[in-house]
């Protein structure tokens, strides 16, 4: 008799060969305690976090926790119901006046999640007359939206605003819409989008839009924290910014803003926002409240990037290959999925946590061992990680300044 | 990088698909119009990705994410893959 879930037959195989043997289990991490926002127990071992997206350090920021609490004794534990019915609160709205004020665009929209803004926004924004224009190395939660609408999906090869033109030069005699989907920062190897050159090539055609997902450059990049568009001086040309707070802001949920007119027009075609419940109040009020300390976060941006020019270049000097140039996200490439596995391991008894970050969901079958830096990571912390990182590939043959073959991890 | 498509139309590409193809075809099975993506060559989401961006820089055209779902076969490729040619080179 077939059993339902011998689909997942290979799937079963392939997490069996990764995690049968023991050790650490690379998708089952559970902190038992967490301590701060850079360590937490895992396992019985004090661990350093160098792999949870928390740029700035804002998860425990006392403003942040008071005004959670506030919210959380003021207007419960739950909104209980979708934003379209009983769950939106002042607070919602008033985050929204935040984020339109801080990003300087007329309208905003807060979704339960980033992957859900991705969701409603992609999937309704554009219809069948219409393309999708998307980074061939865009996040999961952007492949997801575009499939589930109507409009013609087409990827351009990553970061290549010459073959974007090319495409869209193929397109410029159809009717319909054009929609230019991005990110600030790319997740999985940190590399930013070359934002002049692909505003440079949508201005040539009629109709197209551009849309930037900030999840990893909001915060970080930008004198005020306003992500990509804010750095490169282009925040006019970017028709829609979507972002999350699970990252830099610290808490959970997503949103999108723009300047156009009829924006809001949105809540009513969006079903992962009307089909779900909203934020809690808490964590609306943490989010507004953290958002105003991204605002004011120069200091914190600054301390960031040190670190992350820190790690970048101590693991540059030991000879490890790395996804891109100095980013919050430092990417170390490991040669296969074995030594990946071997290697996170190892990190993790020696009291580091990275992410192990596997093929298909990165770019170029890349096995990555993903390190995110965060403002609040000391000197000390940063140089611990390098250190480890070295002991590992030693311990594994595999450092490259040892070994000659200037393969192995490098 | 790619090559000329000047006379798109009337180029065999049919020809190209298989050219392009048979560098991705790992399981060694003699290609045709019956050949399936799946079964036959065991490709999966990732590998139908690159092969997919492959021939879109030899034919130099975009194949929209949407007409994979319908394609299982290599035939079935071809006609899509036609149809697109002559939309944006006929
Ligand atoms: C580029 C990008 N977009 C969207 C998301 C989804 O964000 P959220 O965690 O709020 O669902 C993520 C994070 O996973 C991301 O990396």
């Amino acid at each position: 008799m077939a059993d339902l879930f011998d689909r997942f037959e290979s799937l079963r195989a392939r997490r069996d060969g990764l995690v049968g043997d023991g050790g650490h289990d690379p998708f089952q991490v559970e902190m038992d305690e967490v301590l701060s926002q850079t360590e937490a127990m895992i396992g019985g071992r004090r661990t350093i976090l160098a792999g949870t997206n928390n740029y700035l350090g804002l998860t425990f920021a006392p403003e942040s926790l008071k005004a959670a609490h506030d919210a959380l004794d003021a207007a419960g534990t739950g909104t209980t119901g979708s934003r379209v019915a009983n769950g939106t609160y002042s607070g919602h709205k008033a985050l929204e006046q935040a984020l339109s004020s801080f990003l300087g665009k007329e309208h905003a929209i807060v979704f339960s999640t980033g992957y859900l803004a991705n969701l409603s926004v992609l999937s309704t924004l554009v219809g069948p007359d219409d393309y999708i224009l998307m980074d061939a190395d865009c996040h999961a939660s952007i492949y997801d939206g575009v499939r589930m609408g109507d409009a013609q999906i087409i990827r351009f090869k990553h970061n290549d605003a010459a073959d974007l033109d090319k495409r869209l030069a193929r397109l410029a005699k159809k009717p319909g819409n054009k929609l230019i989907v991005i990110e600030g920062i790319y997740s999985m190897l940190g590399d930013k989008a070359p934002l002049d050159e692909i505003v440079a090539v949508k201005k040539k055609y009629d109709d197209v839009y551009l849309l930037s997902d900030e999840a990893h450059s909001l915060g970080v990049l930008g004198r005020y924290g306003r992500g990509l568009p804010e750095e490169a001086g282009l925040e006019d040309d970017v028709d829609f910014i979507v972002g999350t707070f699970s990252k830099s802001v610290g808490t959970v949920g997503g949103f999108c803003v723009s300047n156009h007119p009829q924006f809001d027009l949105l809540r009513l075609a969006c079903r992962p926002y009307i089909f779900t419940a909203s934020l809690p109040p808490s964590v609306v009020a943490s989010a507004k409240a953290s958002l105003e300390l991204v605002e004011k976060g120069g200091a914190l941006r600054k301390r960031l990037m040190r670190n992350a020019e820190r790690l970048h270049s101590g693991l540059t000097a030991l000879g490890f290959t790395l996804g891109g140039d100095v980013s919050p996200v430092v990417a170390v490439v490991a040669p296969d999925v074995e030594i990946g596995v071997a290697f996170w391991r190892g990190l993790m008894d020696g009291g580091i946590y990275v992410n192990l970050a596997l093929p298909p969901a990165t770019p170029q079958n890349f096995t990555l061992l993903r390190c995110s830096l965060c403002a609040a990571h000391t000197t000390e912390q940063v140089d611990r990680i390098i250190e480890v990182f070295a002991e590992v590939a030693d311990s594994l043959g595999i450092l490259p300044k040892q070994s000659k073959k200037k393969t192995a991890l490098g | 990088m790619s090559a000329e498509p000047s006379d798109g139309a009337s180029q065999d590409v049919r020809a190209v698909v298989l050219e392009v193809l048979q560098t991705f075809n790992k399981t060694g099975v003699t290609l045709g119009d019956g050949t399936r993506f799946t079964e036959d060559l065991n490709f999966d989401s990732l590998l139908v990705m690159e092969f997919i961006a492959a021939l879109e820089d030899r034919l130099d055209i975009s194949v929209p994410l949407n007409v994979l779902p319908d394609v299982e076969t290599v035939g079935q490729l071809v006609v899509a893959t036609e149809q697109i040619v002559r939309e944006e080179h006929g």
